[in-house]
């Protein structure tokens, strides 16, 4: 039972990065983010072909050349990496249109990254997906054992905390505060002298940075990845959490991420199927969150913590 | 100071500005007016690059600023104001102001994480600044709400304040007595003169209300058709025909 609720908060805890990520791009920046999967796909797939051990094996005749067998940390930071470029590559010709373009390439692009996943088995091992990914220590503590478990917590805790302190830290600084306006504005802001272009890039790239950490995280966490695990549905997901927890509000966004993807999504894991319908619970996990995210909207439409409002003097 | 050389601008088949040039003295308050749909707003936009013109040059202390981004106009020294004010709402007014500072540390991403005592120093400052700002525009009481509060005429004053706050040469001042009332409008002209007077302000205003142009400006330039009819002081623009004409159609 430990093991299991240490499971959750870990799991949990990297979809918080997740949803701390968007709220940096959508929260403070307005920027319409919807292919949160697909930078948490480069993230996991990155890490996870770099950190597996070298294998040259064949199944129904392809070749499969994955593993590179380096450390975690270098998964960790080669994540970060990738996941930052693809940002860039998206925000080159997508940032400065409307914003409704940068939601039409970034499902697009993720999307795309997991047709990639599915169809270069080379490198992916398709549907199959990578097995056995090493976490971190494992020489000494094996995957199965609670103490491996303990370590991927504290990891990604620490993870989650510096990237919670960071976007705080950001949202209060002059850096945010063109953010801000950016998100109200981006015309004025742009008349006040702001670079806005290149604002809406640095928020971009930061986001990719955040996600493809995530990404790397889960892929050590689960030790076993595929493509159907980067399905936009969990985009969608990441969406709600945000809009839930309240958008702007980094409290809220761990709110929103605890709530729907804790005790939603992995809390319902536990609850005996209804009446012999193994299907029933997945299906009423998504309806849930469907009625829940009505019912906050309703009442609070600016989420459970709302964005609070700055009182630079207080700041000083 | 400013010099706009033969500007044309069309939009699909309609031209909006037709070679129209004007120029702004260094130190001085020029009014821009004409009918609806003269094409001064267009000018405004094509000077401070929200459009780019179809031919035509803007110079600006004599360097070609034709086709800048908007953010670089700004940083030259030009900042303006809008018909329709855009002031951020959900922003306090001090963020409003405080946005407005150029070259500010913090808006680099790294020591905005970081926060270092520089940092934190220019932020004491640009308060400082804000708050002086904020009591001119007696809008200080007011400081930390969110400027979707404030009536057409604070809005006006607010903007006018943020765009002091980017230290500017020059100000195009698109119909800063918009939505204003009587007392406000007289509030916003005196600061203007004063602005003139203390920090050698240089303003281009486009203003639908006379008693405004006329009591302020040392120079008028009338459009029409987007073109310059003409220019000159109150008094020459007062009794020029071609204006009247302009103004009010052709007499019986």
């Amino acid at each position: 039972m430990t093991s299991f609720i240490i499971g959750i908060i870990t799991i949990v805890a990297i979809y918080c990065i997740l949803v701390l990520a968007l709220n940096i791009r959508w929260g403070y920046c307005g920027l319409l983010d919807f292919g949160v999967a697909g930078f948490f796909l480069i993230g996991a797939y990155t890490s996870a072909i770099l950190i597996s051990a070298p294998s040259e094996s064949y199944l129904f005749g392809v070749r499969y050349t994955v593993g590179f067998g380096l450390s975690w940390p270098i998964g960790l930071i080669a994540a970060a990496v990738t996941s930052g470029f693809l940002a860039f590559l998206i925000g080159i010709p997508t940032l400065r249109l409307r914003g409704d373009y940068l939601a039409i390439v970034t499902i697009g692009v993720a999307e795309i990254l997991r047709y990639v996943a599915i169809n270069e088995k080379w490198l992916t091992r398709g549907v199959q997906g990578i097995r056995n990914i090493a976490r971190p220590f494992e020489s000494s503590f094996p995957a199965a054992s609670l103490a491996s478990d303990i370590i991927m917590l504290v990891l990604t805790l620490a993870i989650l905390t510096l990237f919670f302190i960071i976007a705080s830290r950001l949202f209060t600084s002059p850096f945010g505060r063109v953010l801000r306006a950016i998100r109200e504005d981006e015309v004025a802001t742009s008349f006040l002298g702001k670079p806005v272009s290149h604002f809406k890039m640095l928020t971009f790239i930061l986001g990719g940075i955040y996600m493809g950490v995530a990404g790397a995280l889960f892929a050590m966490y689960v030790t076993a990845i595929e493509p159907y695990q980067f399905i936009p549905t969990y985009t969608f997901l990441m969406w709600g959490c945000l809009i839930v927890g309240g958008s702007g509000n980094n409290w809220g966004a761990i709110l929103g991420g605890a709530l729907i993807m804790g005790l939603f999504i992995q809390g319902t894991r536990f609850l005996p199927s209804i009446s012999g319908q193994p299907q029933l619970i997945p299906a009423l996990r998504y309806i849930a969150v469907g009625i829940l995210l009505i019912v906050v909207l309703r009442l609070r439409p600016r989420g459970l913590l709302p964005e609070k409002a700055i009182k630079t003097e207080e700041t000083q | 100071m400013l010099k706009a050389k033969e500007i044309v601008k069309d939009f699909g088949g309609l031209r909006a500005i037709n070679h129209c040039s004007i120029e702004v003295e260094k130190g001085s308050i020029v009014g821009l007016i004409g009918p609806n749909g003269a094409g001064k707003t267009t000018l405004f936009n094509v000077i401070t690059s929200m459009y780019k013109p179809d031919a035509g040059r803007v110079t600006f202390k004599g360097e070609d600023i034709t086709g800048l981004r908007p953010d670089q106009i700004c940083q030259k020294g030009i900042t303006r104001t809008f018909q329709i004010s855009r002031e951020l709402k959900i922003m306090t007014l001090l963020e409003n102001i405080m946005l407005g500072f150029k070259d500010q540390r913090g808006e680099k991403i790294m020591r905005g994480i970081l926060n270092p005592a520089s940092v934190k120093e220019q932020e004491r400052k640009n308060l400082e600044r804000s708050l002086e700002i904020l009591e001119a525009m007696k809008l200080y009481e007011l400081r930390n709400e969110p400027a979707a509060i404030l009536s057409g005429g604070q809005r006006k004053m607010l903007e006018l304040g943020q765009a002091l706050a980017t230290a500017p040469e020059m100000l195009l001042l698109d119909e800063p007595t918009a939505g204003a009332m009587a007392g406000e409008t007289a509030m916003v002209v005196s600061f203007i003169r004063r602005m003139r007077e203390e920090q050698g302000l240089t303003f281009l205003i486009v203003e639908h209300k006379m008693e405004v142009i006329m009591g302020i400006c040392d120079k008028i330039i009338v459009m029409n058709y987007g073109e310059k009819l003409m220019e000159g002081s109150a008094e020459e623009v007062r009794q020029n025909e071609q204006v009247r004409e302009a103004y009010l159609g052709r007499g019986a």
